[in-house]
């Protein structure tokens, strides 16, 4: 017998089917609307990653920047990886690094070798993943150089028809010592190193190797007692505020003069004594980093030499931390994933960098 | 069935579609407002960098450069504010301020058509 409906009454039924109705269009309204984002996220993610692959692969501005002038990153100097840039880029904190490279995301960027292995120019890497890093030293490989004809015989300097010299310097750290006063050695020499300055190479120069070597004029004057104050941050050997006393009388010291060379930039003097007694400076040269140490025998304010101390600091200049490192993945919240490869030549071996870039949601 | 049974049955109905749609348009809302942020950023810097890369321009070529370009009133949609030093260009809109790094520069972004000239140093209008 059927039932007697009421008047407005609702069936049960009729009731569940458009509720049910109702459910499956909205769960199909979300759906479409979180993968038609999902799709654009991916996009914007690779096409930003694109964008700072590109950035890096340039030479940036300012041409020889450091991690506190740029504006705009690139590792490349005269067609060729820069050691020196990408040490700067390591610098850099990522907060800072993310705005200048223009992303958005999340990121990492690293660099591997032939084999795949990594190699740590940054470290493990820069970015937003920490990897683990078992602690190694490394030696640059390095080159002295003391006298023009050590220079002549290790270099294999040869002349073109219009007199243009060349040479093989390859290393990534070189030390000019002794005093390179002869007009025939300076000219070579700094020939030489504005050649091989434009790989980024580290130079270190201790001691009173002439007038207007590498951008800078060198003078001399006679000294007599005074003290130091080191600075904040001095790199070679002293510690911060350490008070450094010069006992001697009538020495003969180097003193630095602005430079007045368009290839030196961002020059600082780390360290300078009253009336100049001892000096550390260091300045970009082309894309070189240049460090320059000059003192005579002074004593510490512990009673031993500087020349020991100074001699340690600079050995220590060439060995680096270059750690073993494990393997570099996003989070596993990341969502769209953008990986990025460019290869470079560095010393007649291929580097690749790796540039991460990924979203969480 | 009594009267008052239609209303009640009515009023639940409508209770739970109130209650899905609400639920429905907060979700959505917010995604959308945090897509229009995105988008907002997004455009700043469209705008902002296509400014440096100007300035940059201007920096590493020789004397005698000169270029006009235009600066949009809106950035995509969005309205913005502009205002710059010697070596930084600001944007604000709504919410959002980003500074952008520039080699040195005098003179001042206006909306609209901007001329750079480089003789020696690099000037803004």
């Amino acid at each position: 017998m059927a039932r007697k409906m009421q008047r407005g009454q609702l069936w049960t039924g009729d009731f569940v089917l458009s509720l049910l109705l109702f459910m499956v269009a909205s769960v199909l309204a979300f759906t479409i609307i979180y993968n038609t984002l999902g799709q654009d996220a991916y996009n914007d993610v690779r096409l930003e990653a694109v964008g700072a692959a590109t950035l890096l692969s340039q030479e940036g501005y300012p041409t020889h920047w450091t991690s506190t002038t740029v504006i705009r990153p690139g590792l490349m100097s005269n067609d060729r990886l820069s050691l020196r840039k990408v040490t700067e880029l390591a610098g850099v904190d990522t907060a800072r690094l993310r705005n200048i490279l223009r992303l958005t995301d999340q990121f990492y960027i690293y660099f591997t070798n032939q084999s795949n292995d990594t190699v740590a120019l940054l470290g493990c890497g820069v970015g937003d993943i920490s990897v683990t890093a078992t602690p190694r030293n490394v030696s640059l490989s390095a080159i002295a150089i003391s006298h023009v004809t050590t220079l002549t015989s290790l270099l294999n300097i040869s002349t073109d028809a219009s007199d243009n010299v060349y040479s093989n310097l390859s290393q990534d750290f070189v030390l000019i010592e002794g005093n390179m006063t002869s007009n025939i050695s300076k000219q070579q020499l700094g020939l030489l190193v504005g050649q091989a300055s434009q790989s980024g190479m580290t130079f270190v120069i201790v001691g009173n190797p002439g007038v207007q070597i590498l951008g800078l004029n060198i003078n001399a004057s006679n000294v007599t007692n005074a003290s130091v104050q080191a600075s904040a941050g001095v790199q070679l050997g002293f510690q911060t505020n350490e008070q450094l006393n010069i006992s001697a009388t009538n020495l003969l010291l180097s003193t630095l003069d602005a430079p007045t060379d368009n290839a030196v930039t961002s020059y600082t003097q780390v360290v300078v004594a009253n009336n100049s007694k001892a000096v550390y400076a260091t300045w970009v040269y082309n894309d070189a980093r240049v460090w320059y140490i000059a003192t005579t025998n002074g004593i510490l304010q512990n009673g031993s030499t500087i020349l020991p101390t100074l001699a340690k600091a600079v050995d220590a200049m060439h060995i680096v931390q270059q750690p073993i490192c494990g393997n570099a993945a996003p989070p596993a919240t990341a969502k769209q994933v953008s990986f990025y490869t460019r290869t470079f030549t560095y010393h007649q071996q291929l580097l690749t960098m790796h540039l991460l870039t990924w979203r969480t949601r | 069935m009594q009267r008052g049974q239609v209303v009640l049955e009515f009023f639940l109905i409508l209770g739970v579609a109130l209650i899905i749609g609400m639920i429905y348009l907060a979700v959505s809302t917010s995604i959308l407002a945090d897509t229009s942020e995105q988008q907002r950023v997004q455009a700043l810097n469209d705008l902002g960098f296509g400014i440096q890369d100007e300035i940059i321009l201007a920096a590493t070529v020789s004397d005698g450069y000169a270029r006009t370009f235009t600066i949009p009133q809106t950035a995509d949609r969005f309205t913005y504010t502009m205002s710059n030093d010697g070596n930084s260009l600001t944007l604000k809109s709504g919410p959002a301020t980003i500074t952008y790094d520039l080699p040195n520069i005098t003179g001042t972004f206006v909306v609209g058509s901007n001329t750079i000239t480089k003789n020696g140093n690099i000037r803004v209008n």
